[in-house]
């Protein structure tokens, strides 16, 4: 049962660190945040596994954390407001009227981000080449041209 | 709340972005007292966790973290003024409930012999061994988390009690 719960509880933690962490966090994965990435699976082992090396041990870890994976994807397919809650929603970050400072700033992306999307995307050089930039829930950034 | 723009079916809701930041922002906070917390020493060793106990009647001092992890090895160091036994030998007792909790890896230096108590166990450290002011050292590592109330003592001494938390 312990096992279960620590799984459990990892999972959660891990969720709720990143969500709070924010979108941008690992949208684009550097060298660096690969490297990040690796530390903290090293960290989070132990909390896991707890001197129990068993494979029992390691079978319920997977079980419930894949499990627990399947169970939020159901829920959120049933629930709307709860995938929204969970995932978060898309955020229009340029639009008709401009750059969206405010949206931006709280979701710490700047100007050149938006540009570098739209050049690796979509290929367009300037701001005015686009009617919309999307932060999606992922993190990454979405790029609709304006029509000529 | 779709998006103002017809032209643009996205889920965008700004109501729930505001909520989101706000948590957001009180998490971080959050965040930052923990790390606060972890280097001050509440959450494992440091300033604050440091602490030392004495008996009543100044025969023995304890040093010992408040605040510990469990499966972690961590130290309990008895200090203790030998001149003041003149017996050759000095007879220290940690307490059954104590040992309970945890698992004693090493006791530092080797002790002549030890006895199991009805409340505890004895460790004997012949006098001569042992330098005027002795550090005996209790490796240890604790098996269940919570409060954990220690009781260390020289026999018919004053007691020194300490309680440290164990983070699981």
């Amino acid at each position: 049962m312990e096992s279960i719960l620590r799984g459990a509880a990892v999972y959660l933690f891990v969720w709720m660190i990143f969500r709070l962490a924010g979108k941008r966090t690992l949208a684009q994965i550097s060298t660096f945040d690969a490297a990040l990435l690796l530390i903290i699976s090293e960290a989070t082992q132990p909390a896991l596994v707890d001197n129990d090396n068993s494979f029992t041990n390691s079978i319920l870890l997977i079980l419930t954390m894949l499990g627990l994976d399947v169970a939020l994807s159901l829920v959120k397919q049933y629930s709307p407001k709860l995938d929204k809650i969970i995932d978060g929603t898309p955020l229009v970050i340029l639009d008709a009227g401009g750059l969206k400072k405010t949206a931006m700033d709280k979701e710490r992306v700047t100007k050149e981000d938006i540009l570098h999307a739209a050049r690796n995307l979509q290929g367009l050089p300037t701001l005015d080449d686009i009617q919309y930039a999307v932060l999606e829930p992922t993190g990454e950034i979405t790029i609709v041209p304006k029509r000529s | 709340m779709k998006s103002q723009s017809a032209s643009l079916e996205i889920d965008d809701d700004a109501a729930l972005h505001q909520i989101e930041w706000r948590i957001q922002h009180a998490g971080w906070l959050i965040w930052g007292v923990i790390i606060a917390a972890g280097l001050l020493g509440l959450l494992g060793s440091g300033p604050i966790s440091s602490a030392t106990a004495t008996a009543a009647d100044d025969s023995l001092s304890i040093d010992y973290d408040r605040f510990v992890h469990y499966h972690h090895p961590l130290l309990v160091t008895a200090r203790i003024d030998t001149s003041q036994f003149t017996e050759g030998e000095l007879n220290l007792k940690i307490s059954r409930r104590f040992l309970d909790r945890l698992r004693l890896i090493r006791v530092e230096p080797e002790p002549q012999r030890q006895q199991i108590a009805p409340d505890g166990v004895i460790f004997t450290f012949a006098t001569a061994d042992l330098p005027k002011v002795a550090m005996v050292q209790f490796r240890l590592e604790y098996e269940k988390a919570g409060t954990s109330r220690g009781r260390i003592e020289l026999l018919g001494r004053d007691p020194v009690v300490f309680s440290q938390f164990v983070y699981p």
